[in-house]
């Protein structure tokens, strides 16, 4: 996959995040005292330009899927702000609301579950217009069976149901669904990890095409490091609700400058025998500490094997450290040592 | 062979025709070596691995030969069955919390474990339990001791599954998707425990996982599965470096890399078969690109048997030795498929 052509890179970005945070409030216990929440995302910046694959990565819990969320605004922002095409949407409500609806959409993990059982197909792929109130100028059923065919289903199962269907073809209905009303955004949240392992490189060069033909932005949220690798322009690596370091897809993989990212990528397993054999390992000792009582200073130094007493009282920033690329660790220019052992 | 599986057939009566679970499986494993079986969902490695330990239910119609060092499983009584999971035998499971009492403690679940199998005092039982959480790495083993499953992380539960499942010193441990549930990191910290473990007392490991990259890190001996059948078996290096069937062709061209971005994923069309009522045949003929090539229609009349085509390195296609060669030397690109429900 190519980079964006360098054009989109310095447009204006599609879509701006600045300081994103969710805090969810926890039940107050019996003695009253502090209310206490879980950071879920805790001052999340970064931003996705027109065209362009950003991706989300790092362990459960750490907040992919809030940020994801937050800014199809199925969720309200704690602070922060979320900007689209240059407007603020971070409150919108609406027919304000209703607009943004249409330039982004989402894509889930489960296909099972998010397809209503009980609708054909072409209800289902066709339920945006409806929800929008508009009819395509081709008619509806029209519109769907073209969707249908850019997704790779035959359009003669319009009046199927979506258990007559395989994972990865379920998966095709919602990206149909997903696409109905041409968005700009699609943020797809695991959206390969439940399929097969046969039918999970269909589904990822559909999602390239049609980002190739349609020239749809993505925020792409995976676990899986070599899915992320193939698909992504750009990656931010996220640990509890904060993003750690965030850079170009190349020079992330393969010099990272911070001992978290590089502690995800010596851990994914590499289906190559010798080179798993061969490589170091950099092996993380110890628990995610609880998003409800992060470590003071930089969050990750409970597990750092780099970490030093500044790392215990100073949070370190999110600061440029390299051109096009940002690192929130005191010791970022220490890390490519490290890696090299 | 420590381990000698030979034509294991699973098979269930179901009103939709006979499910082939399990169809003419055969491998062995020598001690201290571990057997990677790898395959999609539904593929027949969960059937496998319990009719390995006994534990299919009354439904299972059960044939071939399992040979655990001297014992026979298939056949065997309940109470020679129970004797053999517990002092030769062990399992991990993907989701610890189904082989988990949720109201005891699980110190107290690993004695009684223990108890069952060796005449032993409670107290004795009791230090051996805790020797073995300090053995998996539980940090705190008395509290460890002392917890309820549910306040563990999945991370720990999978340690202290570990730590129930060894406490017998099994000779031969069977681990169904151990880490799939678990992130990356400490997943590569569960992979690392299991070597160790297998280092130090000798078992052989049958590993049971979809994700080739686990298989890269872990196996000696590979099974790959497809629909009930071994459809290639060789060692680690046979399977990754000398691939000799189709389907394990097309699955590592499909499957992303974390060292290099690839151009664009060469994908398996179509999905995998329903097992029920599987008709005659090689059951991958309808995705593989290559049937054509071999003559008289015989991938779809007969389904290939075991061949042997280099020491220990077998597989089940028609291809002849120069059909092959002529079928790598021209990579089929298959073409975007419409697929059908
Ligand atoms: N509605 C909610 N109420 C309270 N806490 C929540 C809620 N939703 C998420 N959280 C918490 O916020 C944190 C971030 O969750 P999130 O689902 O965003 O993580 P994730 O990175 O998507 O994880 P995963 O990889 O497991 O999907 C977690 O600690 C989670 O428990
Ligand atoms: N008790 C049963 N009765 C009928 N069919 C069964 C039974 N157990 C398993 N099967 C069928 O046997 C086939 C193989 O199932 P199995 O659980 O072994 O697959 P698997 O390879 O472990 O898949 P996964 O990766 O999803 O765990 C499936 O088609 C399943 O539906
Ligand atoms: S700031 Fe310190 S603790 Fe944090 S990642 Fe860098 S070295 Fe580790
Ligand atoms: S037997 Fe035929 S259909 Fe099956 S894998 Fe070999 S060539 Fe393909
Ligand atoms: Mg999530
Ligand atoms: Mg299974």
């Amino acid at each position: 996959m190519n980079a964006p052509s360098s054009a989109s890179q310095h447009a204006a970005p599609l879509l701006k995040v600045e300081k994103l945070s969710k805090h969810f409030p926890l039940s107050t216990g019996l003695f009253g005292g502090q209310a206490r929440s879980v950071r879920a995302v805790d001052g999340v910046s970064f931003d996705v330009a027109p065209g362009e694959t950003l991706s989300l990565v790092g362990e459960s819990g750490c907040g992919k899927s809030t940020t994801g969320r937050l800014i199809a605004r199925l969720l309200d922002v704690s602070s922060g702000r979320v900007s689209f095409q240059g407007r603020d949407m971070s409150h919108i409500q609406g027919a304000d609301l209703r607009a943004l609806r249409r330039d982004i959409q989402m894509v889930f993990q489960d296909p099972y579950s998010s397809l209503n059982p009980r609708q054909t197909v072409g209800d289902i792929i066709g339920a945006p217009f409806l929800i929008q109130g508009m009819t395509p100028a081709e008619g509806r059923q029209a519109a769907v069976q073209e969707l249908m065919r850019r997704v790779g289903l035959n359009p003669e199962h319009y009046y199927c149901y979506p258990r007559e269907f395989s994972g990865g073809q379920r998966q095709r209905i919602s990206i149909a669904r997903a696409l109905a009303l041409r968005p700009k955004l699609i943020i797809c949240d695991e959206p390969v990890s439940a399929l097969d392992v046969s039918v999970q490189a269909q589904v990822i060069n559909l999602l390239q095409d049609l980002q190739r033909d349609l020239g749809l932005s993505y925020l792409f949220i995976a676990h899986d490091l070599s899915v992320v690798r193939h698909i992504s322009h750009r990656v931010a690596v996220m640990y509890l609700g904060r993003i750690v370091e965030i850079a170009g897809v190349g020079p992330l993989y393969e010099r990272p400058l911070h001992p978290y990212t590089l502690a995800l990528l010596s851990s994914a397993p590499d289906p190559d025998p010798d080179r798993a054999a061969s490589r170091k390992r950099f092996v993380l000792k110890g628990e995610l500490p609880s998003p409800v009582n992060p470590p003071d200073g930089c969050l990750f130094h409970t597990r750092c094997p780099m970490a030093q007493d500044k790392c215990r009282s100073e949070v370190p920033a999110l600061r440029q450290v390299a051109a096009g690329r940002q690192s929130a660790c005191h010791y970022a220019d220490q890390v490519p040592a490290i890696a090299a052992g | 062979m420590f381990v000698s599986v030979r034509d294991l057939k699973v098979h269930f009566p179901a009103e939709e025709g006979l499910v082939r679970a399990v169809d003419g499986l055969s491998f062995s494993i020598e001690r201290g070596k571990t057997l990677a079986i790898v395959g999609e969902s539904g593929s027949g490695k969960t059937a496998a691995s319990l009719a390995m330990l006994g534990l299919h239910g009354k439904a299972a119609r059960i044939s071939g030969e399992i040979a655990i060092g001297d014992a026979q499983v298939v056949g065997a009584s309940e109470s020679t069955l129970r004797r053999l999971r517990g002092n030769r035998m062990a399992m991990i499971f993907q989701d610890p919390l189904t082989a988990m009492h949720p109201y005891h403690k699980v110190g107290e679940q690993i004695v009684e474990a223990y108890r069952t199998h060796r005449s032993v005092t409670r107290k004795a039982a009791r230090q051996r339990t805790l020797d073995m959480l300090a053995r998996v790495g539980m940090a705190d083993t008395q509290r460890a001791f002392d917890s309820y499953p549910h306040q563990l992380s999945g991370g720990q539960r999978q340690r202290v599954m570990i730590a129930m499942a060894l406490c017998c010193d099994p000779e031969l441990l069977i681990a169904d998707e151990p880490t799939t549930a678990l992130d990356v990191t400490v997943q590569a910290q569960i992979l690392d425990l299991l070597k160790d473990l297998q280092r130090e007392f000798g078992s052989a490991i049958i590993m049971i996982t979809h994700d080739l990259g686990v298989v890269a890190e872990v196996a000696d001996e590979v099974v790959v599965m497809y629909a009930g059948r071994a459809v290639e078996t060789g060692t680690v290096r046979d399977v990754f470096y000398r691939p000799s069937h189709p389907y394990t062709w097309g699955l590592l061209e499909s499957i992303p890399r974390l060292d290099h971005q690839r151009d664009r994923l060469t994908a398996i069309p179509g999905s995998p078969p329903s097992l029920a009522g599987l008709a005659e045949g090689c059951a991958f003929r309808k995705r593989c690109g290559h049937a054509a090539s071999v003559p008289d229609g015989l991938c779809a009349s007969q389904a290939p048997l075991p061949t042997d085509i280099a020491a220990g390195h077998s597989i089940r296609c028609h291809l002849t030795d120069t059909g092959r060669a002529a079928a790598r030397s021209n990579p089929r690109q298959p073409s975007a498929s419409e697929v059908q429900p």
